[in-house]
């Protein structure tokens, strides 16, 4: 049964994990809090939706398109907010209290045009596909979120740290303006991380509408708070510890619903956060202190 | 006929408790902090008052009194926890409180009645109740910031350390305007669920947080009444555009994104501008 | 004379960093000491221990015998310790005079004067600036009292600041680098200014690169390099010192 949970727990977390990367991604390279993250998640469940029910493609396709859809999405948030709040100089809450504006125009645009209802993914899409380890049922599906989730963060971590482009990212994220000084193309870095997060946050949609077999205009608000809550857990800007900072929420609430029960598992969340904030601020793996909040 | 008045009352109603909250957070945006723990210490009003009115025969006047005592309770407490956080981190913590608030009421059957909420609550709040807090507040915000303690304020916004520096003990003057902002919002919170005759647990979450925080910021470029402006609009909007939920949410969005963008504010940060705006003759 | 300042011992490591180490000294009621020494040489860093900003990872700093570890930064100033600093910190759209009243704490009005709009408030409030405008006089710019801080002269704000920090009635006046951006005359007005200051019975403790004010207004010296103090005494001393010469040379080859 601990089991069972464990690997419940790790592919929901898994989920978490893939979302709350794209969001520490943005904070850590150009230290803004991009809320409008979750719209982004929910946009990119829908693209997958409609890629396998409307054009019939299968799951792989839906998720390559959802991934370029949302991050398109998350370059839009960069150009029209993000990036003129930055230029005035504005202050910190000024982007957050944007890119929020940004988050409800797309939940009602997602409305407008998916409709309100819960809808899900169709049935080709969920591999129906179990296998019985030790005792555990273990779901394809969760295998291939675990998976995907993986093999997402670790293409992101070899870009920034084998590749030219990771070392332009790394120099950004540690000063903008000696990263202009030195004449690396900032444009074109704030456009990535943009796209990178967002992309992120629109495959974690995907992902949860498989395993949790629900689509909804609503569904992001939730998640874009769980993703605070990793980011808190792993340090702002780690992207390490977004990894496992998503794998402990996962494992953290499942173990909730266990112990108290379904009610109070977003609860949870949140008391760890508060718990956190008053006693290690700077996060849980986070080894440096937090130079910017 | 009649129909429609009472409409255009509760329009007006809804106005003026928003702007009410607008101005509670219009204190905490002056020295730059953006509290989104509204919503959860409106609940706590809420709940409170109802509990008392409906449960216990309160009259509404005690029961207002103690929903602003818990709410000024709840804030302090809060606040002696995570206003010493810095900027982002302060905004997350007061918005983990208003969830966990929201998760505590949604789950609490027995008192607030869980998800499906409490009906049947006595209509209690009138509209002269909500005009005399909205001048109260209106009058004791102009008084605090035409003042010593609000160009201290301003300074704090500008440069903490050089308000310590000149003796002064910032995080005491944080914790006082952060406990007179629950207050506010616990208040707010009981007239809240005294207008309406219902309330669950949604009502004071996120959004409400997040709406309580754009009026200010909507309305703000003027002066003073910017808050109440900016209140009037985001409650306005909503009624103009009866005939498309969603379409509502986008405009209020697309407007909010607008104030934030075009709103003149240069390098300095828009609250104090706002507030510097009560001084007449001052370029805005 | 009675030591109002000690330092003993004192230390501030930064990480792997020791930004002072062993720190040392006395500042008698009612002198000028300066504190001089290459860039990174601590000065700051002291300033802030002293002032209360910022905490010695060893050592303790004792004002008027009493310990200052353990007090907040702005109870440090309602006890006598004012600064200024490096980097001046002015509200710019306040008035000079609104700058200085922010540490003026007599008279102050309460919160019921406030609220109430009592009438004892306009004379507070009246006799508050006056009082501002008096400590402007003090340094020359009374004239300039009404302008917003935004709108001065780096000096003029210079000399803001300082009005500022002596608002707070203090005994013990800590100038982190005063001169910097001001002109020949400025510079003789602030070397006035500090011996004004004395006359008064204010001590002041002046960190500076300028050589020719310290020397010229200062009793005593204090020199620190790389976070430690390598000579002391009195300015004459100290300029000859051979140990200050080589410090600050090797700052100039490094």
């Amino acid at each position: 049964m601990l089991l069972q949970q464990f690997v419940n727990g790790l592919s929901l977390g898994a989920v978490y994990a893939v979302f709350a990367v794209g969001f520490t991604l943005v904070f850590g390279v150009l230290n803004v809090l991009n809320l409008s993250q979750g719209a982004v998640f929910m946009w990119g469940a829908y693209v997958g939706l409609e890629v396998m029910r409307t054009l019939h493609l299968p799951l792989a396709a839906a998720m390559a398109v959802a991934l370029l859809a949302a991050g398109l999405l998350g370059v839009l948030s960069e150009w029209i907010v993000f990036r003129p709040l930055q230029r005035r100089g504005a202050h910190r809450w000024m982007g957050m209290v944007g890119s929020l504006a940004l988050a409800r125009i797309l939940i009602g645009a997602a409305q407008e045009v998916f409709g309100t209802q819960v809808v899900r993914y169709p049935d080709g899409a969920v591999i129906g596909a179990a296998v019985d380890l030790w005792g555990v049922r273990v779901q394809g599906l969760q295998v291939v979120a675990l998976a995907v989730a993986l093999v997402l963060v670790l293409a992101l971590g070899a870009l920034l740290r084998l590749t030219n482009f990771g070392r332009v990212i790394r120099t950004v994220a540690f000063s903008e303006t000696v990263a202009r000084l030195v004449g690396a193309p900032v444009g074109r870095v704030r456009v990535a991380t943009f796209f990178v997060s967002g992309a992120l946050a629109g495959g974690a949609g995907v992902l949860w509408s498989l395993l949790f077999q629900s689509v909804s205009p609503f569904m992001g608000e939730t998640v874009l708070l769980k993703g605070l809550t990793v980011l808190i857990l792993g340090g702002l800007g780690n992207v390490a510890g977004a990894l496992a900072g998503g794998l402990l929420l996962g494992l953290v609430e499942v173990g909730s619903v266990v112990a108290v029960g379904a009610g109070y598992r977003d609860a949870v969340g949140f008391g760890l956060v508060l718990l956190i904030l008053l006693t290690r601020p700077t996060g849980l793996f986070s080894s440096r202190e937090a130079k910017r909040a | 006929m009649i129909d429609l008045y009472y409409a255009y009352e509760n329009v007006i109603d809804l106005c003026l408790l928003n702007a009410v909250l607008a101005f509670a957070c219009l204190l905490l945006l002056g020295v730059n902090l953006l509290s989104l723990a509204t919503g959860g210490l409106m609940a706590l009003g809420a709940y409170l008052s109802i509990w008392l009115t409906m449960q216990k025969g309160w009259s509404f006047g005690p029961a207002l009194l103690a929903a602003t005592l818990l709410g000024s309770l709840a804030a302090a407490g809060l606040g002696a926890l995570v206003l010493r956080l810095r900027g982002d981190y302060f905004a997350m913590a007061t918005l983990a409180f208003t969830e966990v608030v929201r998760i505590l009421t949604l789950n609490w059957d027995s008192v607030t009645g869980g998800a499906l909420g409490v009906f049947g609550i006595p209509k209690l709040t009138e509209t002269w109740q909500l005009a005399a807090l909205l001048l109260l507040v209106v009058y004791l915000v102009w008084a605090i910031r035409n003042s010593a303690i609000g160009d201290r304020m301003r300074a704090v916004a500008e440069d903490e350390l050089a308000v310590t520096a000149s003796g002064h003990d910032v995080a005491r003057l944080k914790r006082a305007l952060f406990t007179a902002s629950g207050a506010i919002a616990g208040l707010g919170g009981a007239l809240a669920a005294h207008l309406n005759m219902f309330v669950a647990p949604g009502d004071f979450g996120f959004l409400r947080s997040m709406d309580a925080v754009l009026a200010p910021v909507l309305g703000g470029v003027w002066n003073l009444f910017g808050a109440a402006i900016g209140a009037a609009i985001l409650t306005l909007l909503p009624e103009l555009l009866r005939f498309s939920a969603q379409w509502r949410e986008i405009l209020i969005g697309a407007v909010t994104l607008l104030a934030v963008l075009f709103l003149p504010t240069g390098v300095a940060s828009l609250p104090r501008r706002l507030l510097r705006g009560a001084h007449p003759g001052r370029i805005a | 004379m009675s030591a109002l300042l000690e330092i003993r011992r004192v230390a501030r490591q930064f990480g792997g960093v020791a930004a002072l180490a062993d720190v040392s000294f006395r500042v008698s009621a009612g002198s000028v000491v300066g504190v001089i020494g290459p860039n990174g040489s601590g000065k700051t860093t002291l300033m802030n221990i002293v002032s209360g900003v910022d905490a010695p990872s060893a050592g303790v700093v004792l004002f008027d015998e009493d310990p200052v570890q353990g007090r907040a930064a702005h109870a440090l100033t309602r006890l006598g310790i004012a600064r200024t600093f490096q980097h001046i910190r002015l509200v710019p759209h306040l008035t000079a005079a609104q700058n200085v009243a922010l540490a003026l704490h007599d008279p102050e009005a309460g919160l019921a004067d406030i609220l109430l709009r009592l009438p004892r408030l306009r004379r507070i409030e009246r006799q508050r600036h006056e009082r501002a405008v008096a400590l402007l006089d003090r340094v020359c710019i009374g004239a300039r009292a009404a302008s917003p801080a935004g709108d001065l002269s780096y000096g003029d704000r210079r000399r803001v600041e300082i009005a500022r920090a002596l608002a707070s009635g203090p005994r013990l006046l800590l100038l982190d680098e005063p001169a910097a951006g001001m002109n020949h005359t400025e510079k003789r007005a602030l070397r006035g200014l500090i011996a004004g200051l004395r006359r008064d019975g204010i001590t002041v403790v002046l960190v500076e690169h300028d050589m020719d004010l310290v020397m010229g207004v200062c009793d005593e010296i204090q020199v620190l390099n790389q976070g430690r103090l390598i000579a002391s005494g009195a300015p004459r001393a100290v300029r000859n010192d051979p140990r200050v010469i080589e410090a600050y040379l090797g700052a100039e080859d490094a």
